[in-house]
């Protein structure tokens, strides 16, 4: 094997990052600097990046690099946009977060960094292994980050959930490389593609597919491979919870969207039964369980399970209007889940976070612009026009409803309407009910405040102005 | 021309609107600052207009999309390079054909008049409102209304579609119910604004039918491919070629009369025609200004400029003759309840719906040049003579009964004479301009073979000249009758100025329609562009010319005779003397059947049936019962949670076996 020629402009995002994190943890070294300027050259770091990310989309790049093990097309650049603007999002709401107590900041930007390289590893990788190393990278560094308040129980505890169960998971996701391997002769994506569409459809590749989706199910979060999400959420801290349900989801279904319609387009037969299944479970689970939530943690993290069954709906189309639906509504979710999460840490007291529903009695009354946050993000995870989670439902449902996957998108808008139920039952309680006792919340950070406006001028816009985002999701839809 | 000056013009309010709306708490300690970001605002708007306006004279046309829903020139993407990757369909494909809202202007000779007339006349009521609402308490919040009401009737003229059409026609409907119950602590005006939209929602909804009548024939709302294809239609069906529209074969001529006839339902509840004119006499309890504004100069006028744009529509269905039949009824309906009004500001609302009723006739029997021309005539001196009677208001402590004025001639000598010229213009007096545009539409009328309407437009000319007179006489002349401890002032120059401005086109303006023989008139040469399917000729009435405008004027200066005779010296009665009179006076008890015959019936229906019945026990019934259901399972669900790592990784492998299963025996 020759050495390869690397084109070092095409991998700008990920050294961008890369730099970024070393810079990062060498500053946090000195003891004189301030851990807030850790932060902002997480955002500075990744805003380039984004930046990086954005030009090379409009620059419309289509190659490879690595011997073709990392795919540098459309496709990838409209993931690693997604995943940086959930990490400058992220970082933005953990500085104000993490100043409330714990000093240990270095690591924690280090970690998120890593795991934004796992991800953008995990959007670009054009080979299973790549795409499982990215994986790993990211999930080792969530597995700490979940537990990152070592002196909190709940904290250590998610942690460790998310690390045994996570662990268990990747197993079977090797496993099932392994055995595609076997039946395949390769690991490559576009060789496997080929390798099937010559006729070789063995029972190992059906094996080894199969447990591809476990690995997946269980890194997005899809029932029944969902139940880490709700512990691992409420016990995480919050930003963190924001960043798994944003960031890492995306990345899992970036992985998921290039292995099954490209290596695996083939064999659409066999896995769209499972899918419709799963998606059909998803959403149902999801949305039923969070009814019955009175931890808004909780219930959002049940939420965002519902979410991913709404992707996978998307999936289930299985065509090139699937698949920029489902990336459409992967941003969408993105910067609609932080913002409200964003608003969960906003809605502290003085004794710590304010996680019961019924704790936000008032809050209309007694913290307009907060429960106005709120209520919009709420709006538009529940789906409703102008916002933008109005368009992604559109979207989707319209590209499954063409693939003719009408009674899909029947039980995918049932769902809709029970998770209207627990979303506006929020905003009821801010608006109509009288708090019990009086609570004494803190003042608005402006950085908070800041990143909700930006998510809520993102919603807003996305919603309005749909064309401007989707257009470039619908020529990203080709792989190299 | 460039689109960036639509924009412009079209943005200017609403930013003005922003401001006042949004930063009202701050502005309302500086009413000045306030009152002037909305004049400038509009003034931005009236600048742009003109320059529109002498593009647009040079035969330069624009019509263009600013955004397409479903662009797929974003992030800088050139179509060429989208062509090469793979989206052959797109994406909005609505369930019938394809789907697509755009924004997008349309901008002809037609578009530049309304244009005109909206900044120019919206511009100097905005100026005349600062001394009007002088000290007022929601200040800021009028001028934000009022910008917002100029950006609505702006989408709504500048639109290139139907749907975006009616996005305006919505958005002035909302601003006149804000406005008109601007005052809300009074109940008659928060009545009479609600009366005013719901009334108006009938009519939007026979709009919203008719539009989609529109889409299921055409695929389509966007003008320009509608009419392109109806004329195709036309074409094809007088060779006798069986055609159809879009390729559907459930539509032919009869889709396209019922479509026409369901957006007049909307234009006759926007500009107040029978049977749905009800609400505007009522609207006048709004500010005096928005009476000029928005109930006699501009939205009210969204009717007949919907009908003029649909033309080729209209002229293919036929449905003409209907329009020109309900205009010139409510015409002559109108003003006989104007003449048995006391109410100054009701007199005039009388006559804006009667006016109104000759615009429908000249769009409806084709003379689109004509109605347009009435309609900015009538912009103009009906927007001068609210506005003065907003100054007598002034100066009388609110006072609006004539029975209790008389004589103020001496004491409002600006207001007097600017009445006057509104007043003489449209009654017709010769060589003013209501003269031109109203002997221009009976005219056509005659010529076009409608002799009834020619002589029931008469009649109301002749009407119309009387009760304006009856109000000139008895508001400015004869003996006072004001209240002892009122003392009559001259308002303000902000407000008299205005109104001396406005005084000059309503008196003059008709000299546009002058024409020699064989010569276009400027007005019609200027917007004939827009109308050109049936090739409509301005000057194919040169001869009788004189004895028509030789009838209207003797016509008119009758009328005003007549009322120099009865009023001149007049005393009001306490009583209608004959049965006549009282049933005028008494509006011929239409509200009245309007209430018994529909608006109880349905409160009924609504509260026994509807909410008793339907609602609480069935709709509500249903929805408590699958919440209950849904928290139920939820809530046992939630027990499988139980926070056990070993129990968690067994659901996951039950999960992997079923699956599992499936693959190796179910299939």
């Amino acid at each position: 094997m020759t050495v390869p020629v690397i084109n070092w402009h095409m991998l700008m995002p990920e050294l961008v990052i890369v730099l970024t994190f070393v810079i990062v943890m060498v500053f946090d070294l000195f003891k004189s600097i301030r851990k807030s300027i850790l932060a902002w050259v997480t955002i500075i770091g990744s805003a380039i990046a984004l930046w990086a990310s954005v030009e090379m989309l409009h620059a419309g790049v289509n190659g490879s690099q690595f011997n073709g093990m990392l795919a540098v097309d459309r496709f990838s650049m409209f993931f690693k946009i997604i995943f940086l603007v959930s990490t400058i999002l992220v970082s933005l709401i953990s500085i104000n977060y993490l100043d409330r107590g714990d000093k240990r900041q270095g690591e924690y930007y280090v970690l998120i960094l890593l795991a934004t390289l796992g991800m953008m590893l995990m959007a670009s990788g054009n080979e299973l292994i790549v795409v499982f190393l990215g994986l790993e990278l990211m999930s080792l560094s969530l597995y700490v980050l979940a537990g990152y308040f070592r002196s909190v129980q709940v904290s250590s505890e998610a942690g460790m959930k998310y690390l045994l169960l996570g662990a268990f998971a990747s197993g079977f996701f090797l496993y099932g490389i392994a055995l595609i391997y076997g039946g395949a002769g390769t690991t490559s994506i576009p060789e496997i593609a080929s390798v099937l569409e010559d006729g070789e459809k063995s029972p190992l590749m059906l094996a080894g597919m199969f447990l591809l989706i476990v690995g997946f199910g269980f890194k997005v979060a899809l029932v029944p491979f969902h139940q880490w999400a709700p512990d691992v959420y409420e016990g995480a801290p919050t930003t963190i919870a924001a960043f798994i349900s944003a960031g890492p989801k995306a990345a899992g279904f970036a992985a998921f969207l290039r292995i099954f319609t490209s290596a695996l387009e083939s064999l659409q037969p066999e896995w769209i039964v499972v899918i419709v299944i799963l998606a059909a479970l998803t959403m149902t689970v999801g949305n039923v369980i969070a009814t019955a939530q009175s931890n808004i943690k909780r219930m959002l993290a049940y939420s965002s399970v519902a979410h991913a069954g709404y992707v996978l709906v998307a999936l289930a189309a299985a065509n090139k209007d699937g698949i920029s639906s489902a990336m459409l509504y992967l941003l969408v979710y993105c910067v609609m889940n932080i913002g409200a999460f964003a608003a969960v840490i906003l809605a502290t007291t003085e004794d710590g976070e304010n996680l019961k529903i019924s704790d936000y009695a008032g809050l209309g009354f007694r913290k307009p612009l907060l429960a106005l946050f709120l209520s919009i993000m709420l709006v538009s995870l529940a789906g409703f026009p102008p916002t933008a989670g109005f368009v992604g439902k559109f979207y989707v449902f319209r590209s499954a409803v063409d693939a003719g996957h009408i009674w899909l998108v029947v039980i995918a808008a049932i769902n809709t309407a029970i998770s209207a139920f627990y979303y506006l039952r929020v905003v009821v309680v801010m608006y109509m009910q009288e708090p019990d006792e009086e609570l004494e919340y803190h003042a608005y950070p402006g950085l908070l405040v800041f990143t909700l406006l930006l998510a809520t001028i993102g919603v807003v816009l996305i919603g309005v102005l749909p064309s401007y985002f989707l257009g470039p999701a619908q020529i990203s839809t080709q792989f190299f | 021309m460039s689109i960036n000056l639509i924009v412009l013009l079209l943005i200017s309010p609403l930013i003005g609107f922003l401001i006042n709306g949004l930063f009202g708490k701050w502005l309302r300690n500086a009413e000045k600052l306030s009152g002037g970001i909305a004049c400038f605002a509009v003034l931005i708007s009236l600048i742009c207009s003109v320059i529109v306006f002498t593009h647009v004279k040079d035969g330069v046309e624009l019509n263009q999309r600013l955004y397409d829903w479903i662009a797929f020139e974003s992030f800088g993407f050139s179509k060429a390079e989208l062509g090469s990757a793979e989206s052959p369909t797109p994406i909005f494909e609505w369930i019938t054909g394809n789907f697509a809202f755009n924004i997008g202007f349309h901008v002809d000779s037609l578009t530049a008049v309304m244009l005109l007339i909206i900044t120019g006349i919206g511009f100097l009521i905005h100026v005349y409102s600062i001394g009007y609402m002088h000290g007022d308490a929601g200040y800021t919040r009028y001028f934000a209304y009022l910008n917002l009401f100029v950006f609505a009737m702006l989408i709504l003229v500048l639109a290139d579609n139907y749907l975006m059409m009616f996005v305006g026609w919505e958005g002035v409907g909302l601003c006149s119910y804000l406005l008109i119950g601007f005052w809300y602590e009074k109940k008659s005006a928060t009545d009479a604004g609600k009366k005013a939209f719901i009334v108006n929602r009938i009519g939007d909804f026979g709009f919203l039918l008719g539009m989609f009548t529109l889409f299921a024939a055409f695929g389509t709302l966007d003008f320009i491919p509608i009419f392109e294809q109806a004329e195709f239609f036309e074409r094809a069906e007088s060779t006798g070629s069986n055609l159809v529209f879009g390729g559907n074969t459930q539509f032919g001529a009869s889709t396209l009369a019922v479509a026409t006839l369901l957006l007049f339902v909307g234009a006759v509840g926007k500009s107040a025609q029978i049977p749905l004119y009800v609400w505007l006499p009522d609207a006048m309890e709004g500010p005096t200004p928005v009476s000029a504004l928005i109930h006699a100069a501009t939205m009210v006028t969204a009717g007949v400029y919907m009908v003029a744009r649909s033309s080729v529509l209209f002229e293919i269905a036929g449905t003409g003759d209907v329009v020109a039949w309900i205009g010139v009824l409510t015409a002559v309906f109108a003003a006989i309840m104007a003449l048995a009004a006391n109410d100054i500001k009701r007199v005039l609302a009388y006559s804006t719906v009667s006016q109104l009723g000759y615009m429908f006739v000249g769009v409806g029997i084709g003379a689109y040049a004509s109605g347009i021309f009435h309609l900015m005539t009538h912009a103009f001196f009906k927007g001068l003579m609210f506005l003065t009677a907003g100054s007598v208001m002034h100066a009388l402590s609110n006072e609006l009964d004539m029975r209790k004025m008389g004589g103020l001639r001496s004491k409002l000598p600006i207001t007097h004479v600017t009445f006057l010229v509104g007043a003489l213009a449209i009654s017709g007096f010769p060589l003013l301009s209501g003269f031109w545009s109203k002997d221009e539409i009976l005219h056509s009328a005659w010529e076009k073979g409608h002799p009834i309407i020619y002589v029931i437009g008469l009649v109301t000319a002749f009407l119309t000249a009387f009760y304006m007179f009856r109000l000139i006489f008895g508001t400015f002349y004869g003996k006072s009758r004001v209240d002892a401890n009122v003392h009559p002032h001259e308002s303000p120059p902000v407000m008299w100025v205005p109104l001396a401005i406005l005084a000059i086109p309503s008196a003059l303006i008709g000299l546009a329609l002058l024409s020699w023989k064989g010569h276009d008139s400027a007005f019609h040469h200027f917007i004939g562009g827009a109308f050109v399917h049936h090739g409509e000729k301005a000057a194919h009435h040169a001869d009788n010319v004189l004895l028509f405008m030789a009838i209207s004027s003797i016509v008119g200066i009758a009328g005003i005779a007549l009322a120099w005779v009865k009023y001149r010296d007049w005393t009001p009665l306490d009583q209608p003397r004959s049965a006549i009179h009282k049933l005028a006076a008494e509006k011929f008890y239409v509200d009245e059947i309007y209430n018994a015959v529909i608006v109880q019936p349905i409160k009924n229906a609504s509260q026994f049936v509807l909410w008793r019945g339907v609602d609480v026990s069935i709709i509500d019934g249903i929805v408590n019962g699958v919440a209950f259901v849904v928290r139920t399972v939820g809530g046992s669900l939630r027990r499988f949670q139980t926070g056990v790592v070993q129990s968690y990784i067994v659901s996951m492998v039950i999960g992997i076996i079923i699956f599992l299963a499936y693959y190796l025996f179910i299939r």
